[in-house]
């Protein structure tokens, strides 16, 4: 067939597979580029701020003056790219069709020199994602690709991201798999090495090719070191359990503050970080120099010790102030110091011949990495790649599947799942492929809803509830659900003589709610936790109602499917006559 | 209609792929440009931390040295001058084992540089491990030296090795070294009085007594090059020659305890 006689949608078809592998070349390339420039830029500013020696006044001021600037664009501007970056790339990819504007990508890139570069204990490489991805977005929307290829393009970014900032390639296809699509079955795996080793090669004509981390060749010494490893497994997994634990909780904290303070709360971090700083400096930033020298056995088993615990105050109180960066870098720090320490100890006390206390930093990296992060094969690989050293890959698999499953069992929701879910961004369950039930919520629901708004008088919510199926009304502000209120409940105050009350005072604020994409099963279990009425709302905005479901809806949606006896759907089983 | 779209869509796409393009080149240009500033401010930042590490080097605070060292070779990685010192800095705050893996780490960038294995040949050496001590010792003499005292340095580390292998009881091999040495000594009685002094000790008084000889012809005076090749002589049973060079107008020989009781003991004047 000539192409002229092909049709024009066979065309933009064909013509949007041609461009998606142009441009999976050509983010790899700029990820990787933005990834180089934003290392390099934190390096410089970072000097510029500190220079060789700093004083005692620079690392209570700078991190403080500068948190202030930066909280102030990261509230009014650029709200998106607080915290590390991936959370939100996984989010996009998920519940927006991989939409990352590119103010967010410019953001991100300049809030996270100044917040990174001025000694918050941060990592660089989750916010080049984000960046990466920011980039793909904004080129997906100019060539007006359909919201499918856009979306695939979020998880090609990051690893060209995240391929340009360590210098993993592997690494970065798999994490791309593992935890923004969380699918290792993808069919993107393709686009992803492409971009990843787009990304690389720049990557290394610029920066050469030497590891970031230059280790001994470290092996394992004597078969019965596997149980000391064990152990580190172990101390990785309650290393990893203690940070995402705390990063959580103090993160509620600030969180819980007046919404007025959250332009002051980096600042409030900085602080924190500045008298941190004075006396163990060796927590400012990235801090790859100490790992180096954890990993070649160049720490005291004190100094060690001393530096974890540092690390993770530091940069918990770093991220939950709401500064913006990742915790990728702080993983491997806390991760190397924790197995460095526990290495001294092995080699102290073992009767038979060990490896070096730098071999068990090594692992120690990959598990507590594991921990955290919840990728235990983009942890294994990107030890290896980091360190080019094969020697502890045995070793390093047991201890990161052994940190991974004490950090499921004791924190079941991963941490950056846990993170959007503080910022009522609820991802899907299994995040992979997602299975879509064949009937769910959206099915169900009515979108014949009205809310009431919370200073209303309990007298105007008793109107409401005197309408036919409405045993329970929503209360809510500028289309913001705030909670429920029974017509049992309205009753009982108005007969108390508080009908001029508003109706905020006895709304029900503990409540159960589906989203549209759940199945029908979890809408009949949540209904029964709710009094007369499951509030449907979307999963990118936790109190946006979509739709209300009740007894009566569930009836009527029972009904009209046995009316409708001659549809069949998949799944229907063929009854021979 | 549909014709005339896909051209107009195919258009842009090609000015925005050529746009994206350039874009790309730009900003990999321009990030190689910053990086390469980055190594220079890298650089400079390791020379002020080299600086600082050796002039707590000389006031004897090592543990400082080691710390602004590693600061040093943090920011400089390729740089053999900052690891050497570090290594050096390790191995006098008895951090032997960082020490020896600094070392390594830079043999492995610089295979055949002459003071790396030869630091490496001197942790060695203090450990006793003497076939690793020989084989550094080995790949610093056949190394790279740099300047124009290559042959000096050259020079002195094969008396080292000499040493190392004489106090090891090694004295074969010491000679083999030796005579290499010799061959190539410069033209100074000092020279060949040291040359003479350690063939003396492992044994060959015969290439003793030759660098002692020549020793004297160059400086007649020579009180340690007379006094050395008369032991040699005696050592090989020529007392008469060794008589001959114990006469010498500067009567500090004469009256040397060890070569006057040496001379003595094999020519049989003393009871």
């Amino acid at each position: 067939m000539r192409g002229s006689e092909t049709p024009f949608r066979q065309r933009l078809a064909l013509r949007e597979n041609q461009i998606f592998l142009v441009l999976t070349i050509l983010i790899g390339v700029l990820s990787g580029l933005l990834a180089v420039l934003f290392t390099l830029a934190i390096k410089g500013v970072t000097y510029l701020f500190f220079g060789i020696s700093p004083s005692v006044m620079r690392f209570l001021l700078i991190p403080t003056v500068v948190s202030f600037f930066t909280g102030f664009l990261l509230k009014r501007y650029f709200p998106e790219a607080r915290g590390s970056g991936v959370p939100q790339v996984e989010a996009a990819y998920h519940l927006e069709s991989g939409n990352v504007p590119g103010r967010v990508a410019f953001g991100k890139f300049f809030t996270g020199v100044l917040c990174i570069g001025s000694g918050h204990s941060m990592g660089r490489e989750g916010p080049s994602v984000q960046i990466g991805a920011g980039v793909a977005s904004t080129l997906a929307r100019w060539f007006h690709l359909s919201p499918a290829r856009a979306k695939s393009l979020a998880p090609v970014a990051a690893a060209g991201a995240l391929a340009g900032a360590f210098n993993t390639p592997v690494a970065a296809v798999l994490f791309a798999l593992e935890e923004i699509i969380g699918d290792m079955n993808a069919s993107l795996i393709g686009s992803a090495v492409l971009a990843s080793v787009s990304a690389v090669i720049v990557e290394r004509s610029i920066l050469g090719n030497s590891p970031i981390f230059h280790v001994p060749q470290y092996r394992l010494v004597h078969p019965i070191e596997i149980l000391a490893y064990v152990v580190l497994g172990i101390v990785g997994g309650l290393v990893s359990l203690a940070f995402c634990k705390g990063l959580l909780w103090l993160r509620e904290l600030f969180l819980r503050m007046p919404v007025r303070s959250r332009i002051l709360q980096p600042a409030m971090g900085g602080l924190l970080i500045g008298i941190i700083l004075i006396f163990f400096p060796q927590v400012l930033g990235v801090g790859y120099q100490y790992v180096d020298q954890a990993l070649n056995g160049g720490l005291l088993f004190k100094t060690m010790l001393v530096l974890c615990l540092m690390k993770l105050i530091a940069t918990i109180i770093s991220y939950a102030s709401g500064n913006a960066g990742g915790i990728f870098s702080p993983s491997l720090y806390l991760g190397a110091m924790a197995g460095g320490s526990v290495g001294m100890i092995v080699h102290h006390l073992s009767p038979f011949p060990v490896g070096e206390p730098g071999a068990y930093a090594l692992v120690g990296m990959g598990a507590v990495f594991a921990g955290i992060i919840r990728a235990p094969m983009t942890s294994v690989f990107m030890i290896f790649e980091l360190t080019q050293d094969y020697q502890v890959f045995v070793p390093l698999m047991i201890a990161n599947m052994i940190s991974f499953g004490i950090s499921r069992q004791f924190q079941p929701t991963p941490l950056y799942h846990a993170l959007l879910e503080q910022d009522n961004v609820h991802l899907p369950h299994s995040v992979g492929r997602p299975i879509v039930p064949l009937r769910c919520a959206r099915d169900v629901m009515t979108r014949n809803f009205r809310m009431i708004p919370s200073e209303s008088s309990i007298a105007s919510a008793w109107q409401m509830a005197s309408e036919p199926d409405s045993d329970t009304v929503l209360i809510g502000d500028n289309g913001s659900l705030t909670g429920l209120v029974t017509r049992k409940q309205i009753e009982q105050e108005i007969k108390s003589g508080n009908a001029d009350q508003p109706v905020r005072q006895i709304a029900i604020m503990k409540y159960s709610h589906v989203h549209p994409d759940q199945s029908l099963e979890i809408v009949i279990d949540r209904l029964g936790k709710n009094p007369g009425l499951l509030p449907v709302v979307s999963r990118s905005k936790t109190d946006q109602v979509l739709g209300v479901i009740t007894p009566q809806t569930l009836v009527k949606f029972v009904q009209g499917n046995a009316d409708d006896k001659d549809r069949v759907l998949p799944g229907d089983r063929e009854i021979a006559a | 209609m549909g014709e005339q779209e896909t051209f107009r869509i195919f258009h842009r796409d090609i000015l925005l792929i050529c746009a994206l393009v350039a874009l790309g080149a730009g900003l990999f240009l321009f990030t190689k440009k910053v990086a390469a500033k980055e190594q220079q401010l890298d650089e400079h930042v390791a020379a002020t931390w080299f600086k600082q590490g050796e002039r707590k080097l000389n006031s004897g605070d090592v543990e400082s040295a080691i710390e602004y060292f590693r600061n040093a070779t943090s920011n400089d990685r390729g740089n053999q001058a900052y690891g050497l010192a570090l290594a050096e800095a390790l191995a006098k705050g008895n951090h032997r084992t960082e020490a020896e893996e600094t070392l390594r780490r830079l043999r492995e960038s610089y295979p055949d540089s002459a003071a790396v294995n030869l630091q490496l040949a001197r942790l060695a050496a203090e450990s006793n491990n003497v076939h690793e001590a020989v084989r550094y010792y080995h790949d610093a003499l056949y190394g790279s030296i740099a300047g124009a005292g290559a042959n000096n340095e050259r020079r002195e580390i094969r008396m080292e090795l000499v040493r190392f292998l004489l106090d090891h009881g090694d004295q074969r091999d010491a000679v083999s070294e030796l005579l290499v040495l010799d061959a190539d000594l410069p033209h100074t009685p000092e020279a060949h009085v040291q040359a003479g002094e350690l063939f003396l000790r492992a044994g060959d008084a015969q290439h003793a007594l030759s660098d002692f000889v020549e020793a004297i012809r160059l400086d007649p005076g020579n009180a340690a090059g007379r006094s050395g090749a008369a032991k040699a002589a005696s050592q090989l049973g020529q007392y008469e020659q060794a008589r001959h060079f114990l006469e010498n107008p500067a009567s500090s020989i004469r009256h040397s305890p060890d070569t006057f009781y040496e001379f003595g003991r094999r020519s049989g004047d003393l009871g």
